[in-house]
């Protein structure tokens, strides 16, 4: 009787706390990857999820993940936010085994412990700064959370529209959980920018939308068409959250919607739904999940080992037919080539696909290639969907 | 003088890596490729070190120095009173006051310790070139101040002069600084240039000393 191999993948996400929704869509995205690829290969190696949830906890993370790593798994898919990351990686390192990270995230980061298979700076802010300008013009009013995403996202925003001979005639920064912003919304009303750009999450943003579509409406403001909210983190589960009367009209930069039209897509919508109907819907972070779980199994299958050298070694090698389209991973950077898309919010809790690159787009995690210094490249051209 | 413009993005610099060993300077590499640097290993030997000052770019360059390395004295490098030909960042494995006082002779802006880890590098780079470049302004404002002040002497001279012809002290200064900024020079600059050249024969049409101070109006 031939030995059945088997190996444990930890998954360490906070599917309860602060961010469960969107973590809770990435668990279900690497499960639903480790399950069809048990389901593949009849007889071959097998996937055991071994799931943790430190409810977003920051110091849980580190006791989960040691408890993981010292059960002797090698690879954890993992993590959402970026503080959360960082409690972990040097862990990681110490026990030499990988990090698999699905988000979207700020940057400025490359460690050869971490696979990263959410967008860099450069496949969300740099597309989505490029079609702002383009369409509603360079007067902007960046509004953030107070954290690392939001300040250098804005950062970036604020430095690119200078140089583009914008301005940014107010940015602010709210505490994450802050839910009234009477006076900020009075604010904006009152400077009439080209466009918001939000760094908002969580209930924050889910308030802030709801807010400014009100008092624009009360004040006789066409919001989607006078003050459009521009975001590179809003959500297809998201959407729910901000409800049905301030949803449509939002434009969101991000490599993944649940309206691309791939064949993997609908093939992964379908098995998405089957085995979540309770949802939370797809999010770009759960397809960044699926992705990742599945570059890890195909590697292990690969290697025939879930040796980490050998794994890291051959997973720049692969190409996968993922959802949003192919992905594969940089070996410089071991971050994901990935397909920047522009979508503007539907009615339906959906995006519709504006813009999208011809070609998956090269990750610059530390945005190389958009130097001030020397030259300003141009983001990555996206072609017209609708 | 404008303060220099913080930089972030060091895609293009070249980092000369000075008696870097091997096992060190292999995971440094490949970050700072990561970076956008390219590198290349510099002997720590007297010789190629004397030789290295005049090839050296400071807007481009960074020194990557071993602290651990037997690098002969301080060489091209900066003495204490002195600022260094380029941003000087020292690797640090030995972390006693006499080692760490060696390379902040050196002109170190910045250390990375040993052994070296991608995470660090980054911001060592961000603080080694952007201190180095605030220290480099600074350094030149205070040498422009150390001028002007010597030239007080001249301008102290230059009023009493004009002072002897009729003006008080306020107009006579008005007259130097607004002359003196007709001409471009400092103040100072221009009252040296118009004493020079009342005290000897003329040089530059400004007048004489016998004869009262003549200032273009």
């Amino acid at each position: 009787m031939g030995y059945l191999q088997e190996y444990r993948i930890g998954l360490l996400f906070s599917t309860t706390g602060s961010y469960g929704v969107v973590a809770r869509s990435m668990l279900n995205g690497a499960l639903l990857a480790l399950k069809e690829l048990n389901g593949e290969a009849p007889g071959g190696a097998t996937f055991v999820p071994v799931v943790a949830d430190p409810g977003g906890s920051i110091e849980r993370y580190a006791d989960l993940c040691r408890d993981l790593l010292c059960s002797g798994i090698k690879h954890i898919v993992g993590c959402y936010t970026s503080s959360s990351r960082k409690e972990i990686i040097p862990l990681i390192e110490k026990h030499d085994a990988l990090l698999w990270y699905p988000s979207h995230y700020e940057g400025f980061e490359t460690s050869n412990n971490v696979i990263y298979t959410g967008a860099s700076p450069n496949q969300h802010i740099m597309p989505l700064i490029d079609h702002m300008l383009a369409r509603y013009g360079s007067r902007v009013v960046c509004l953030g959370s107070n954290y690392i995403w939001a300040w250098e996202n804005n950062r970036i925003m604020r430095e690119t529209i200078l140089l583009r001979g914008g301005s940014v005639p107010l940015e602010r920064y709210i505490a994450i959980g802050e839910i009234d912003f009477s006076t900020i919304i009075g604010e904006i009303m009152s400077i009439r920018p080209n466009f918001v750009f939000n760094t908002l999450i969580g209930t924050s943003a889910y308030s802030f939308f709801k807010q400014f579509r009100e008092q624009c409406a009360a004040a006789g403001i066409n919001q989607t068409g006078e003050i459009p909210v521009a975001s590179c983190s809003l959500s297809e589960p998201e959407l729910q959250a901000i409800g049905p009367d301030a949803v449509d009209g939002h434009i969101s930069s991000s490599v993944y919607f649940s309206s691309v039209a791939t064949p993997e897509n609908d093939a992964f919508l379908e098995a998405y739904a089957r085995s979540y109907p309770d949802g939370p819907s797809v999010s770009a972070d759960a397809e960044a999940s699926f992705v990742a779980a599945k570059l890890l199994g195909l590697s292990i299958r690969s290697v025939g080992s879930d040796n980490v050298r050998q794994v890291r070694s051959d997973v720049v090698k692969l190409r996968v037919k993922a959802p949003q389209g192919e992905v594969f991973i940089d070996p410089d950077t071991l971050h994901a080539y990935l397909t920047p898309r522009i979508g503007r919010s539907n009615r339906n809790f959906c995006f519709d696909v504006l813009l999208e690159a011809r070609a998956p787009v090269q990750p610059d995690p530390y945005l190389l290639r958009y130097s001030p210094r020397f030259t300003l490249d141009q983001p990555a051209r996206l072609r017209l969907v609708q | 003088m404008t303060p220099p413009r913080m930089l972030q993005n060091f895609n293009g610099n070249r980092a000369l890596m000075i008696a870097v060993p091997g096992a060190t300077a292999v995971p440094l590499c490949g970050m700072l490729a990561k970076l956008g640097l390219s590198a290349e290993p510099i002997e720590g030997k007297a010789e190629v070190l004397g030789a290295l000052a005049s090839q050296v770019n400071h807007e481009r360059d960074v020194l990557i120095v071993d602290g651990d390395a037997d690098v002969p004295g301080v060489g091209p490098f900066a003495t204490p009173s002195r600022l260094a030909m380029a941003p000087v960042i020292a690797l640090v494995g030995v972390e006693t006051p006499g080692r760490l006082r060696v390379l902040m002779g050196f002109g170190a802006t910045a250390f990375i310790r040993k052994p070296v880890q991608q995470s660090g590098v980054y911001s060592a780079l961000f603080l080694g070139i952007n201190g180095y470049r605030h220290r480099r302004f600074v350094d030149e404002l205070i040498a422009a101040q150390e001028q002007r002040r010597r030239g007080r002497r001249a301008l102290v001279k230059a009023i009493l002069k004009l002072m002897g012809q009729g003006l008080d002290d306020e107009a006579a200064y008005e007259l130097l600084r607004k002359a003196a900024m007709r001409s471009r020079l400092s103040v100072e600059a221009y009252s040296e240039a118009l004493l020079d050249d009342a005290n000897g024969p003329s040089r530059n049409g400004l007048g004489d000393i016998s004869a009262p101070l003549k200032i273009r109006f």
